[in-house]
């Protein structure tokens, strides 16, 4: 077990590791340096060089790099707002792409778990087939596309909500985004549930519940769904993946200030350091929810601990 | 198996569409007069099914883009893009799945072991972040767009193919053959992969939707595609600039993308459920 969790965290910091040491070698690699463009003088160049660090031998640089983003520290924009720290610019746009995410999750993994739950209980209603199609079409479709239909439906149309993200009204501007990244988790997690939620049902103890006299409901959540939930911290990783791509595109539709649209424009003006604190921060969000989701996995079901443990 | 495979209505319904679309992709373009880069200023923006001004007594069927080209040719043209740079990586993450696979899981080892550790950590990088930094790179263009989306599929396939050769090297017949005296190649030719055939195709089958949905958002992102090609995703993204004046621009690519990545959820679904019985009695699971 201990084995288990050390070899996993040790993964997870090799990962970032490796994906800093990706990041330090574009960067250097990127053309033009903070300096081009302001007709300097060899001296002044060596005094800016030296200044910044940039005489350095490599690998020394790499670990000045990878001290300053344990302390925080990104580096400076160059081209999207001349020298403004990037950290600083992260931390601005960090919390509503955040909010929108969580929103995402928190309905989709909730509707969807109702959807699962109502599919598998009845199965031999037209319910069933009903949401199969509907999470079909959520898995199917890119939430780019939702975001277009819900903009020029909800927002254009009915003018039920900002068509563009307005600072007057951050909450009701949330919403759609929200809707359109919610889909695909909605969709994932409803289909999973199902599945799980069927083979649950038919297992022995469910009957013996059945045959004790509890009521269906009681059954249902305390008996069935327990046991359904564990496999679906499986689809976590796509679902997770899905929001960070999902965010980039559906932000900058709706113009949203966050960090996924912020990502679109470094790419696209070529503020490279932008850009990879950026990829820095996804990364690491991503690898940290990885990790906690297979702890917590190797916690709830004590026959991954032992399986895993006989295959050292 | 084709014959539960057909018995699947949505299996069928998908492989009808994936063909219809493809057919259109090949002759779509040649049905039009246009050419996909054909600019034309005095018909901007037509309406769908306007009269042409260059070539009488030939319609727009969908009407024009922003500098006049016909939106049906490069629709399918979009199409036809987005299915080869789809097919071809995936093509290409199933060959590079199966050497891998064979080599890790047949010869295992040491060298297996490294394998595993370096793809647990490459693994941990969301695929968006390292197709981004690739087209970063890269020039973007229909080959670099190919290397992205198979630097985000290979993992998967490869993965797949090593636990089935793994699982496989273990059966009696490939112990028979051994003791045959038969070679290293000829079991993995002979034994091992074709009966690992069928969940190797299910998994190439579901990584067609993901490559070109990953294509669409690249292009979208304005890292795909460059103009005047179009992939589907490409056109969504420059359709969807005058999406509230001219909904067709956005709404006729958008559909047919939402057809051909359902029609392909739909068959690979299919093939799996029609693959799965056939499995249920040999493996238990």
């Amino acid at each position: 077990m201990k084995h288990f969790f050390l070899k996993r965290i040790l993964i997870s910091v090799l990962t970032l590791l490796l994906i800093v040491l990706v990041m330090f070698i574009l960067l250097n690699a990127m053309p033009g340096t903070p300096f081009t463009g302001r007709h300097l003088k060899a001296e002044q160049l060596e005094v800016l060089r030296r200044q910044y660090g940039l005489d350095l031998p490599v690998f020394q640089r790499y670990f000045k790099y990878l001290f300053n983003l344990l302390r925080g520290d990104f580096g400076v924009s160059y081209t999207l707002q001349k020298n403004m720290s990037v950290a600083e610019m992260l931390r601005l746009r960090l919390p509503l792409t955040l909010r929108i995410g969580l929103q995402a999750m928190l309905a989709g993994s909730l509707i969807g778990l109702f959807l699962g739950i109502i599919s598998a209980v009845r199965h031999n209603t037209l319910l069933d087939p009903l949401v199969s199609v509907l999470s079909l079409l959520g898995s199917g479709i890119p939430s780019f596309v939702f975001a277009l239909g819900l903009m020029y439906v909800l927002a254009f149309r009915a003018g039920l909500f900002p068509v563009l993200y307005s600072a007057e009204t951050p909450v009701k501007s949330t919403i759609l985004p929200s809707i359109a990244l919610a889909m695909f988790p909605m969709a994932n997690i409803a289909r999973y549930t199902r599945a799980e939620m069927i083979s649950v049902l038919s297992s022995d103890y469910i009957s013996l519940a059945e045959a004790k006299g509890l009521s269906e409901g009681r059954i249902i959540a305390r008996h069935a769904l327990r046991n359904a939930l564990i496999p679906i911290l499986t689809v976590m990783a796509p679902m997770l993946v899905e929001l960070i791509t999902g965010s980039m595109v559906v932000e900058n539709i709706f113009s949203v200030p966050g960090l996924g649209s912020l990502f679109v424009l470094s790419v696209q003006s070529g503020d490279y350091n932008v850009s990879v604190s950026i990829m820095f921060l996804y990364s690491l969000f991503f690898i940290v929810t990885m990790l906690c989701v297979d702890l917590l996995y190797g916690f709830i079901d004590p026959r991954i601990r032992l399986s895993r443990r006989e295959g050292q | 198996m084709w014959s539960r495979f057909k018995r699947s209505r949505g299996a069928m319904a998908g492989l009808f569409c994936i063909a219809l679309l493809s057919l259109f992709a090949l002759i779509g373009p040649a049905l039009s007069p246009y050419t996909y880069d054909e600019v034309s200023l005095s018909s901007q923006y037509l309406p769908p099914g306007a009269p042409s001004e260059e070539y009488p007594g030939h319609l727009h069927f969908w009407g024009t883009d922003e500098l006049g080209r016909d939106l049906w040719t490069r629709v399918w043209m979009g199409t036809r893009i987005s299915l080869y740079v789809a097919l071809l990586s995936v093509l290409i993450d199933l060959t590079i799945g199966i050497l891998y696979g064979v080599t890790a899981g047949y010869y295992g080892g040491a060298v297996d072991l490294i394998l595993q550790r370096i793809l647990e950590v490459i693994q941990g990088i969301p695929t968006i972040v390292i197709v981004t930094l690739l087209m970063l790179v890269l020039k973007p263009g229909l080959v670099s767009i190919t290397v992205a989306l198979v630097f985000a599929g290979w993992i998967n396939l490869s993965l797949l193919v090593r636990a089935q050769v793994l699982k496989l090297k273990e059966t009696e017949y490939v112990l028979a053959s051994k003791t045959l005296g038969a070679s290293d190649l000829s079991i993995i030719i002979r034994d091992i992969l074709p009966n690992a055939a069928g969940q190797i195709v299910i998994m190439a089958m579901m990584s067609v939707p993901g490559a070109i949905f990953l294509e669409a958002y690249l292009s979208f992102l304005g890292l795909g595609i460059p103009d005047p090609m179009a992939s589907l995703g490409s056109l969504i993204n420059s359709g969807f600039k005058s999406m509230l004046l001219y909904p067709w621009l956005v709404l006729i690519p958008v559909i047919i993308f939402v057809l051909l990545v359902v029609s392909f959820n739909l068959a690979a679904d299919g093939l799996r459920d029609a693959l799965d019985v056939t499995l249920g009695t040999s493996e238990d699971r």
